[in-house]
């Protein structure tokens, strides 16, 4: 792996750190314009399953068995979004009538453990990060979602943006009622 | 979820008057077609007795999810259907309904069945799945997909609004007022009937909680028989001859 230069790591930790905020803040129309118009938004489903050398199951047939515990992009997802989307449902939340959002979430968003490496593309790298978003509604309801990001952030017009985010949550069954805020 | 079980079933399968209120966010900002919400949209909730409950549509009311790519396919495939059908297609169009007790579908905004497993007192496990027709070209299946996870999932622009009327419909119930009282299910009373073409109940009107009385009558029958010799077989509302098909 080739050393990222360290000006760009540092850019980019604060520029995931101020995203952070921007959504902790409710400032969704900001946090908007760090999208590309390509952006694909995505988090997946995780299944439970055995390790292939798992002896308490026989695999009939192991060409055929996934190991990989994370939903395909060809099945369900939590989120699974565009730029126009994730604008609609900033809209939505605008309407005074999103009422899981109304009163709103108090959030705080936790980033850590920022790998940053390069790119598949000129003028874009690719970001591992750590996430722990705690939600906190109406007088006592609480969520905690944690879990992982892989993002591809590409720099236009002199500015870093999100051109692909793919987020990992660390539950099977969804133990929050609902996942009405952003990551 | 924070909710008992008979709140989401009930939802699927009679609420047809909260989504003028709880999804307007969802229909303005284009998330389905909005026929709910359009005064010139007929229709009728359903009942064939035992508590299953189905919303319907006229039959030229369409709510299907609003993706160029589906709305062209179901026009595509409509003489087919109407082939297949045959009248019954005329007579009754579901747009999403519960199978007494647990197991919901879903048409419009979405393509999706639930299974809403209680999981004790005010918990409840959502197992939910979307689905498309086997025939479908790739681009037909993905756009259905992509409606499931945007519309009616657990960050769905429709579903994150309904799981809090859940989980609030059910904190209610629990407050000290609440339980000296009955819930009231009275809406259209008197204004459904036995259709015979159909051989279910109707309600005139396309609000109304004909649904609700059928779908909790049935519950409590299973609550209060001692075995099932002793269970009704009619519906909840008993006294309709019509009533006792099995």
């Amino acid at each position: 792996m080739p050393a990222m230069n360290e000006d760009v790591t540092r850019q980019i930790e604060q520029f995931l750190y101020r995203e952070a905020r921007l959504l902790d803040e409710r400032r969704f129309h900001e946090w908007l314009e760090l999208l590309t118009d390509d952006v694909h938004y995505w988090m997946a489903g995780r299944t439970n399953r055995y390790p292939k050398r798992s002896k308490a199951i026989a695999i009939l047939d192991p060409d055929r068995y996934v190991e990989d515990d994370t939903t395909r992009e060809d099945e369900l997802a939590i989120l699974d979004e565009d730029k126009q989307t994730l604008s609609a449902r900033v809209a939505r939340l605008d309407t005074g009538m999103a009422w899981a959002e109304d009163p709103p979430s108090r959030t705080r968003h936790l980033v850590t453990n920022i790998e940053v490496e390069p790119g598949d593309a000129a003028h874009e790298v690719t970001v591992h990060s750590n996430f722990l978003a705690y939600r906190s509604r109406a007088e006592t309801e609480q969520d905690f979602y944690v879990g992982a990001r892989k993002d591809v952030l590409r720099r236009v017009a002199g500015a870093w943006k999100i051109a692909g985010r793919k987020i990992i949550l660390d539950q099977n069954v969804l133990l929050a009622k609902n996942v009405s805020i952003f990551f | 979820m924070p909710c008992n079980w008979k709140f989401p079933a009930e939802n699927f399968g009679g609420d047809s008057y909260h989504v003028q209120w709880s999804h307007l966010s969802a229909v303005t900002t284009n998330f389905s077609s909005g026929a709910a919400t359009k005064p010139e949209t007929t229709g009728s909730l359903v009942s064939p007795g035992n508590g299953h409950v189905l919303i319907c549509f006229g039959p030229n009311d369409v709510a299907d999810p609003p993706t160029p790519e589906i709305l062209e396919y179901e026009k595509q495939i409509r003489p087919e259907v109407e082939k297949r059908l045959g009248p019954r297609l005329g007579r009754v169009n579901p747009i999403v309904g519960t199978a007494f007790p647990n197991f919901s579908m879903l048409r419009a905004t979405s393509r999706t069945f639930r299974v809403w497993h209680p999981r004790g007192p005010d918990k409840t496990e959502v197992w939910s799945w979307v689905y498309t027709d086997k025939a479908a070209p790739p681009h037909v299946k993905e756009a259905i997909r992509l409606a499931g996870v945007r519309g009616f999932s657990p960050s769905g622009t429709f579903e994150q609004d309904d799981m809090d009327n859940w989980q609030e419909c059910t904190r209610t119930c629990r407050g000290t007022v609440s339980r000296r009282m009955s819930v009231n299910t009275q809406m259209g009373l008197g204004h459904e009937r036995f259709d015979d073409e159909l051989g279910a109940w109707a309600s005139d009107f396309r609000m109304s909680e004909s649904n609700h009385r059928q779908f909790y009558g049935r519950w409590a029958q299973l609550m209060r028989a001692d075995s099932w010799a002793d269970l009704p077989r009619a519906n909840g509302s008993g006294g309709n001859g019509h009533a006792g098909h099995e």
